[in-house]
């Protein structure tokens, strides 16, 4: 096979053809979580069938940990190529672990009040609903993980960079997505 | 984006690649393959509803059990009306259409070396061809495959109990995972292409200067990106309804004389999720064939393309009305009348950006230096369908008039002639034009002619008759028990005849790409633009190379349908050559 070659200069992008991926991707996740919404305002809408859930405490606190991680990330993000950076992203890590124990608590908390998952879709939905956030989230961790792993200090800081502000948009992204659900299941759906 | 000069092995040339050109071919074969599964499983349900009575020993040989006797028994047809479904409208219709040719031509008509990210487009092949694995898998599980027909719909599909409908135990779990995994290929896919066409225009390339094929893929990517999550909650609310016994589509269901545990769920939910891509996933089909159509047409019509803007336009409004009109298929579901008139409205305004294209087509040709290339008549093949089949689908918008031929065989006609065959057709359209491409050899024409003939008058002769059959019900096994019906036995036979010679026109044409590929006249660098077409992908040289072009990437100066403009003494004008002193510019 010949060899490639490219003599043309590299082109200039306004936005990293990576990031521009992750931009049309949200789109995509922005699609998912809102037919599961319409699905859930539609079931809402069935009076005769619908059961109100109390949701509890444990996803307001989740909530809570989730913007703190958000800003965690960006602190990180902005002190790259700093030791203040492995500070930032070890927070980060944590914090991101403390969400999913919380999640979990919180559908310990859903079973025990009376809303197992398996029953009227009332109470399923907002099991199914988080649980497709949380892998999303869990996705989110490895890389997480993976990219703290691979960063070593002050070499190429610059091509690092890119792929933790990919990741850091993720994150935002997917607390934001979070911070909806929480408002929509507690002040919209369940009130 | 990897520069680097690397080694290529038999694995990561042909199996493992992240070339564009050879993914497309992967998709293409791979498309073929479930072609031939999916059209035998049409001739099967054909032999069953032509011949009821009869036994066909031969079956029994085939098939074993599911034929037992020589008859196709009637679990054995619902999996077969099921899976020939899926399998047309998803693995070669859009997988095998899309992926064909998205991969082919995106890179090579914007003159980019790749896609944005040759590693994902991989895995879209990759992940394509698991899901392909386990749906071929689901065909020899002991309950049979999936039968509960193509949309899925609860609440026959969302239990798994085999009592009630054999193919609703693995078989539909089955179904269900390969779907995941579908949709996850298709969005890597979607994503990949968007990306290319936004960011890897080589320079000159402006949007306006983009051939309908890549306008067309974009839109299609943009359809397959935003209607293709909504599925997958529908599917993944399902597969929990059966596995956990669930109740997010399931109520009061009465089994053998008991009442069942679901409590609160609503079958028509499922509808909803699924008709809001399943809309859109028709167009997710026609959008890459009103592409390759319109330049196909022009390439042979030796004119430029009539309306090019207003093409896109009506791409664009067909992308944003297709989200808008799933309801049309859910007119039964005893929805609020004026809920259903408002469906009806965006139904009924879908049909002028779809008439628009129409008549941009037509003015194509009108007065054109026809050369009847099989790609030409394959074209003209496709217009003449996608009128045919759109006209019924004006008295199907209207609810008043499709809440009686709902699930008859009017609709089975409607979209088999402006969905399966015509899209089909844009298909072949596109092998037989961009053969020399793909290949480095030429298609034998004369079996393409016979192809095409064959092809059209089987089709009219299966699914035009189909249109006077409305008030017969569709996906039934077997219509001898109603007394009514016996009116059309004869048309039966007749339509089972022509699904067979048209069955046989496909062998013809797969016989003709593997005979052409291998065999077939070769490619030179004086014969590499066979058609004398303006676009970048002609430009290549004749021996491939990973990148596409060696040294630079070409400029491009105009737009690509510049044909008979008399600027030049040649009727063409190569998007690479220079605009002439007093010549305009196109976008
Ligand atoms: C003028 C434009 C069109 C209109 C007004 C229209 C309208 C409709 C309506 C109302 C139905 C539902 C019929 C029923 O189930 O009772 C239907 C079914 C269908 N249409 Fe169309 N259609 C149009 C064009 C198309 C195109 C371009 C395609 C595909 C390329 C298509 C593919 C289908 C399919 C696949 C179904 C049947 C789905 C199923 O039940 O399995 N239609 N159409
Ligand atoms: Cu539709």
């Amino acid at each position: 096979m010949s060899e490639l070659t490219y003599t043309n200069k590299p082109k200039e992008f306004k936005i990293h053809p990576k990031m521009f991926v992750l931009y049309l991707s949200m789109a995509s996740m922005v699609m998912l979580f809102s037919a599961f919404s319409s699905a859930l305002i539609v079931k809402r809408g069935d009076t005769k069938h619908w059961i109100n859930v109390h949701i509890p405490i444990e996803f307001l606190l989740s909530t809570i940990v989730i913007i703190f991680s958000s800003l965690t990330i960006y602190l990180a993000y902005k002190n790259i190529g700093t030791k203040k950076f492995r500070v930032f992203s070890l927070i980060t890590i944590v914090l991101a672990c403390l969400f999913v124990f919380l999640q979990v608590k919180g559908w310990n908390a859903l079973s025990a009040n009376g809303t197992p998952y398996v029953g009227n879709p009332s109470g399923t939905f907002v099991y199914f609903i988080s649980g497709i956030h949380g892998v999303h989230y869990v996705f989110g961790i490895f890389f997480l993980i993976l990219l703290d792993r691979l960063y070593s200090g002050r070499e190429k800081v610059l091509e690092y960079s890119v792929y933790y502000n990919i990741l850091q948009q993720f994150w935002h992204f997917i607390g934001l997505i979070w911070v909806y659900l929480y408002l929509f299941f507690k002040f919209i759906i369940y009130n | 984006m990897d520069h680097a000069h690397h080694e290529e092995t038999f694995l990561t040339k042909y199996i493992f690649s992240q070339d564009h050109k050879m993914i497309a071919r992967q998709f293409l074969f791979t498309g073929i393959f479930w072609s031939i599964v999916g059209a035998l499983m049409s001739v099967l349900m054909r032999i069953q509803l032509g011949w009821p009575t009869e036994t066909f020993p031969f079956l029994e040989t085939l098939l074993g059990k599911w034929a037992e006797g020589g008859r196709i028994s009637s679990e054995f047809y619902y999996s077969l009306v099921t899976m020939h479904g899926t399998i047309l409208v998803f693995f070669v219709l859009t997988a095998g259409l899309s992926g064909t040719f998205a991969n082919l031509l995106i890179p090579y008509q914007i003159g980019a070396r790749d896609m944005a990210s040759p590693f994902m487009n991989m895995l879209s092949y990759w992940f394509f061809f698991l899901a392909g694995l386990i749906m071929l898998t689901s065909l020899f599980v002991q309950t049979g495959a999936a039968s509960g027909g193509w949309t899925m719909y609860p609440p026959i599909n969302g239990m798994r109990n085999t009592a009630v409908n054999l193919g609703s135990g693995l078989g539909t779990d089955l179904w269900i995972t390969s779907m995941t995994f579908f949709i996850v290929s298709s969005l890597l896919g979607g994503l990949n292409y968007i990306a290319t066409i936004i960011n890897l225009r080589t320079k000159g390339m402006t949007m306006w200067r983009m051939p309908l094929p890549v306008w067309a893929l974009l839109f299609t990517a943009i359809l397959g990106v935003l209607a293709f999550p909504p599925l997958l909650s529908a599917a993944l609310l399902l597969e929990s309804d059966r596995l956990f016994d669930t109740s997010f589509f399931l109520s009061d269901i009465v089994l053998g004389g008991k009442l069942q545990d679901y409590k609160g769920g609503s079958p028509i939910l499922f509808q909803h999720l699924f008709w809001f891509l399943g809309h859109p996933e028709v167009y997710i089909i026609i959008l890459p064939a009103f592409g390759i159509v319109s330049e196909v047409l022009s390439v042979n019509s030796r004119k430029p393309v009539f309306g090019y803007r207003a093409m896109v336009y009506a791409l664009g409004a067909i992308v944003l009305l297709g989200f808008l009109v799933w309801a049309h298929h859910m007119y039964v579901t005893g929805m609020n009348p004026f809920v259903g008139s408002i469906f009806v409205l965006f139904t009924l305004l879908i049909a002028v950006p779809s008439a628009v294209k129409v008549f941009n087509w037509l003015t194509t040709i009108w007065k054109g230096n026809l050369r009847l290339t099989p790609a030409m008549m394959f074209s003209l093949g496709f217009v003449s369908l996608f009128i045919s089949g759109g006209l019924t689908g004006l008295f199907l918008g209207n609810s008043a008039l499709d809440i009686p031929l709902h699930d008859t065989y009017f609709v089975v006609a409607h979209f088999h002639i402006v969905m399966g065959v015509a899209a089909f057709f844009a298909m072949f359209a596109g092998v037989y034009h961009w053969f020399p491409k793909m290949f480095n050899r030429h298609i034998n024409d004369t079996l393409g002619y016979v192809h095409f003939y064959m092809t059209i008058i089987s089709a009219y002769a299966i699914f035009l008759p189909m249109h006077f059959m409305l008030s017969v019900p569709r996906r039934y096994y077997m219509y001898s028990n109603f007394q009514t019906f016996n009116l059309f036995d004869d048309l039966s036979k007749f339509i089972s005849v022509f699904a067979i010679i048209s069955f046989a026109a496909q062998i013809l044409f797969v016989v003709n790409i593997v005979y052409s590929a291998l065999k077939g006249r070769e490619v030179t660098e004086e014969t590499k633009n066979p058609w004398n077409s303006n676009t970048l992908e002609w430009t290549t040289p004749v021996e491939q190379i990973h990148g596409n072009w060696p040294g630079d990437l070409p400029e491009v100066h105009r737009w690509p349908y510049d044909y008979s403009t008399g600027f030049d003494d040649k009727d063409w004008i190569p998007q690479t050559t220079p605009l002439r002193e007093g010549e305009e510019s196109h976008g």
